[in-house]
């Protein structure tokens, strides 16, 4: 009797206790969402898309994972219309294939997924953003933490993404706003934005003049603009173009993940303005890599940059909102080709593209597709090629030799100068303030009467 | 492992479930792995280190009691203990010295030959400093002379022992232990307590605020004038260097702090290792504050058996001036540290002095004793504050020309600037900068408590439970929001690893 009393006395201690903690636990979780809500900068874009994704949970079969060029390039629902399965598009801006590799486990655990469409865009593959322990890689993977739903998937996702050093700020969003702290301005303008009803019905787009954006319900991104100046700032393009170790090895995970699980799986790479990728001299290192690997676990590899125009002709402005991202027309033709590619066998569509992008310039007729900048590196500035204060203009033709170039500038308010003669010489500096229109000519060495010519603004 | 990195918050909950769900007579053992764990999270080949100066005292302490108990004759008996420790003291400090003097030796040796034109000159060596080698082997050297001196039996269970000296959380900043308090609560199997859980997370919780919202925040300011000594003159100096004394304490007895809360939750009570140092009223007052625990080493270990003050004013004296030069050099090789403790030895010597003239005076002219009044406290205080603040110039500094260089540019004084904001431009954005002075009264109004002999905690957990929810978790935000971790910030660890 004595022994149950003491067991019921301290069972009761205990319970109270508990609930006590329990009770702090949800108070602390309490303010912090309160807080999230006061200091959170939304990605709108991953913000929908997960909550789009657990409204349709389990009736998913095919997903489309990658960065941002694949929310534009790829419409669900035009897939779902001609092969009547239902496709979800779960690209965000900039995914690692750390996080397409933990957005593929969770689609496949609350789905019977059939496929995979995994885009392998460079820039977070490679030297930079491909190194998964820096800070840049972890941030960017926070947009695709913040808004799934609390599972052991996320655990492990919070787990893998952050080291250390970056738990707190992985688990309590508000603390990275911290600088925020007593900026009122920021309080009142995400209020503002949260207050918004588009905001609380997960509606996303704005209308211009003539044009139309806006994010659909299963992850499409469209944009009805048109692209109209070729001209591209293409900032800390590094020598060497291959794979980091981190993302082949998550590659690979994604490829083991899919064969054990028996999702078909498809790499791909989304177009992109051609002007991007020739910026990237030594883009065909990469897609080396990539193709070796491809090849190792038989699985397709498709490279939409090196499709040849005579079956996809989509190397044209008209189909681009910017040099990276298709517009509405472009992602339907793109959506129509891709159809058109999953009703064949990987080797009936190996005619349509080329082996490199050496090959398909040099297939096609000499000319200039448009013009690349970035800030003088430190040898550059070191060798007096340029001042801290310029940017280092690069025309983007598909020769190396057999060109030669006349280019005048006209800078805003005053007269149009000519700053070179025809000479083989592709690269000239423009004052960081200047802006302006630079027209370009350019002939075959020696062919004094044909010339071509195209205006960039800059 | 750093308290204040997530590493620490994953390690100490495992530690502690496994701790008491483990049988009680194997729990040290676990405390013996993590604490070893602990230390080898800094340098896995250091911990070797740590196990040998573990096993030499063991072994001393073994033969020294079995001397002691022995039955050989007295001058055997005195020769064989001496033999002993002489050899514990050997081993232990020739490890300091090697590893934590040999470079500033061969520095001064290589200074005077250069003076002196001679050629004599030595190169200096790589060697990375230990992390927490001052602690523990002080602390095990306190333990072999508590032997040698009968105090104390020695530990038979060697785990037992290696466990007092490696206790993770005192093991790399103190406080530094006794025997006959740590070794005696480790030797007895702990049951889980409520009270000391919710105890010792309030106190970890306290020092986790000391460190990285006041001390760490506070470093900034410090740190943008002491890096750049030759740019910020006068009172920017003056602010920098009373920032600093807040910083230390901060600090440390944020370290401290988690120490303890850490130890408690255990079921183990470490030394209160600061008692409101900065209400002090003399500087020999401020030192039977701050870092009790090696204060009172030097004070059983070097003071007494130089002679202490039984052997006459002068010879005290210069036992006061050898301890407190011996505990600068303790805290760091440089000259420096060393002027640091010579200075607080000084204005003690000067405090003895003075005092001895003013109560002659005192006596001569005042019939009576005067009452002590709170204005009196408060300019003792002051002065104590800024003779206090004066020594940790040097101690900051790092070198004596840089020292003195900073001295030099506090004869530019610009008072204005203590208002007209630019104190905002030592790299603390005007918003933080107001949060940090908010926690430095709070600081203050807890020491005050303290100073007068209230236990704050005592206090702190007697209150409503809702009023406790309310403030534990105002503590928790405040340091979520305005502790320094994470990417944007360069946590700096705590400033005495480095002794």
């Amino acid at each position: 009797m004595i022994r149950h009393s003491l067991f019921t006395s301290s069972f009761r201690g205990l319970l109270k206790r508990l609930a006590g903690i329990g009770f702090i636990f949800i108070l602390f979780l309490t303010l912090s969402r309160g807080m999230n809500f006061l200091y959170l900068e939304d990605d709108e874009r991953a913000r929908i898309m997960w909550h789009n994704f657990y409204e349709q949970e389990e009736n998913i079969d095919y997903i489309c994972v990658g960065s941002s060029h694949v929310y534009s390039a790829v419409n669900p629902e035009l897939l779902d219309q001609r092969t009547g399965e239902i496709y979800y598009n779960m690209s965000t801006g900039g995914q690692g294939l750390k996080e397409s590799y933990h957005i593929i486990k969770e689609a496949s655990h609350r789905n019977r997924l059939k496929g995979v469409y995994l885009e392998l865009y460079f820039v977070p593959s490679i030297e930079g953003q491909g190194d998964y322990d820096e800070f840049g890689a972890i941030s960017n993977g926070w947009k695709n933490l913040d808004y799934r739903k609390f599972s052991i998937d996320k655990l492990d996702y919070f787990f893998d993404l952050n080291t250390p050093e970056y738990y707190i700020s992985g688990a309590l969003p508000f603390t990275r706003y911290r600088e925020h702290l007593f900026n009122v301005e920021w309080i009142y303008s995400m209020q503002k934005n949260k207050k918004r009803p588009e905001y609380r019905n997960y509606l996303y787009g704005w209308e211009s003049e003539n044009a139309r954006t806006e994010y659909t319900k299963k992850g499409y991104y469209y944009h009805t603009q048109e692209m109209g100046n070729a001209f591209l700032h293409a900032e800390g393009v590094p020598d060497d173009m291959r794979m980091t170790q981190d993302a082949e090895e998550y590659l690979r995970k994604i490829l083991e993940y899919c064969r054990k699980e028996g999702i078909e799986i498809t790499l791909f790479q989304a177009p992109v303005y051609k002007l991007e990728i020739m910026a990237y001299e030594n883009y065909d290192d990469y897609t080396a890599g990539i193709k070796a690997i491809a090849e190792e676990y038989g699985v397709p590899y498709y490279d939409f940059n090196l499709v040849k125009d005579e079956y996809f002709p989509i190397q044209n402005m008209k189909y681009f909102v910017d040099t990276g991202h298709l517009n509405a027309d472009g992602a339907e033709a793109f959506t129509n080709f891709l159809y058109e590619m999953t009703t064949k066998t990987p080797a009936q569509n190996e005619i349509l593209f080329h082996q490199s992008l050496k090959e398909k310039l040099l297939s096609e007729k000499a000319q200039v597709t448009g013009i690349y900048y970035h800030l003088g590196t430190a040898e550059e500035i070191e060798r007096g090629d340029l001042t801290a204060d310029m940017y280092r203009m690069t025309i983007a033709s598909n020769r190396t030799e057999e060109l030669e170039y006349q280019i005048y500038l006209t800078p805003d308010g005053s007269e149009t100068v000519m700053i070179q003669d025809f000479s083989e010489n592709k690269c000239f500096n423009i004052p960081m303030e200047e802006h302006g229109v630079c027209r370009i000519a350019w002939r075959e060495k020696g062919d004094m009467e044909n010339r071509m010519e195209m205006e960039v603004g800059y | 492992m750093l308290f204040n990195s997530i590493d620490f918050l994953i390690f100490f909950p495992v530690v502690v479930i496994l701790y008491f769900l483990i049988p009680k007579k194997y729990r040290y053992v676990w405390l013996l792995a993590a604490s070893y764990y602990f230390y080898m999270k800094w340098e896995v080949k250091y911990v070797l280190l740590l196990l040998f100066s573990t096993a030499v005292t063991y072994l001393c302490g073994i033969l020294t009691d079995k001397i002691n108990r022995g039955e050989l004759p007295e001058e055997k008996k005195i020769w064989g203990k001496k033999l002993c420790i002489i050899g514990s003291l050997f081993l232990n400090l020739g490890v300091l010295g090697y590893f934590k003097y040999l470079n500033f030796l061969i520095d001064s040796w290589n200074k005077v030959m250069a003076h002196f034109q001679a050629g004599a000159s030595f190169s200096t060596m790589e060697i990375l400093l230990p992390v927490g080698i001052s602690f523990y082997i002080f602390q095990a050297i306190g333990y072999t002379i508590d032997i040698y001196r009968g105090d104390v039996y020695a530990e038979r269970n060697f785990l037992k022992y290696a466990l007092f000296v490696s206790f993770f959380p005192q093991l790399v900043a103190g406080p530094i232990e006794r025997s006959k308090n740590l070794l005696k609560q480790l030797g007895t199997p702990k049951t889980f307590s409520y009270e000391n859980l919710r105890r010792g997370l309030l106190l970890m919780l306290w020092g986790y605020f000391l460190k990285m919202v006041i001390a760490d925040r506070a470093a900034v300011i410090v740190d943008t004038v002491y890096e750049n000594s030759v740019f910020w003159s006068g009172m920017y100096v003056i602010a920098a260097t009373i920032f600093f004394a807040i910083q230390i304490y901060c600090d440390f007895s944020g370290y401290s702090t988690i120490a303890r809360g850490a130890a408690l939750v255990l079921g183990f009570e470490l030394t209160d290792n600061f008692r409101a140092p900065y209400y002090a009223v003399s500087v020999k007052d401020f030192w039977r504050r701050w870092h009790i625990s090696l204060t009172s080493w030097f004070r059983d270990y070097l003071y007494i058996p130089l002679g202490g003050n039984r052997k006459g004013e002068l010879r005290k004296e210069a036992n006061l001036l050898l301890v407190f030069s011996a505990s600068g050099l303790w805290h760091g090789a440089a000259v420096s540290y060393i002027l640091w403790g010579l200075l607080n030895g000084v204005y003690q010597v000067i405090g003895d002095f003075v005092r001895g003239v003013t109560d002659k005076v005192l006596k001569a002219h005042i019939a009576g004793e005067k009452q002590e009044v709170f204005s009196d406290r408060l300019l003792k205080r002051f002065v104590t504050f800024i003779l206090i603040d004066f020594a940790w110039l040097f101690f900051r500094a790092g070198s004596s020309v840089k020292a003195l260089q900073l001295i030099k540019g506090i004869r530019q004084m610009d008072w204005m600037i203590l208002i007209n904001g630019s104190l905002y431009n030592l790299g603390v954005p005007a918003e933080y900068f107001r949060v940090l002075l908010l926690s430095i009264v709070l600081l203050l109004w807890v020491d005050g408590k303290k100073d007068r002999g209230v236990d704050v905690a005592e206090r702190f957990l007697a209150q409503r439970w809702w009023f406790r929810v309310a403030a534990e978790l105002f503590l928790i935000f405040v340091i979520l929001l305005f502790g320094c971790y994470g990417e944007l910030y360069d946590t700096t660890q705590f400033i005495y690893f480095q002794f």
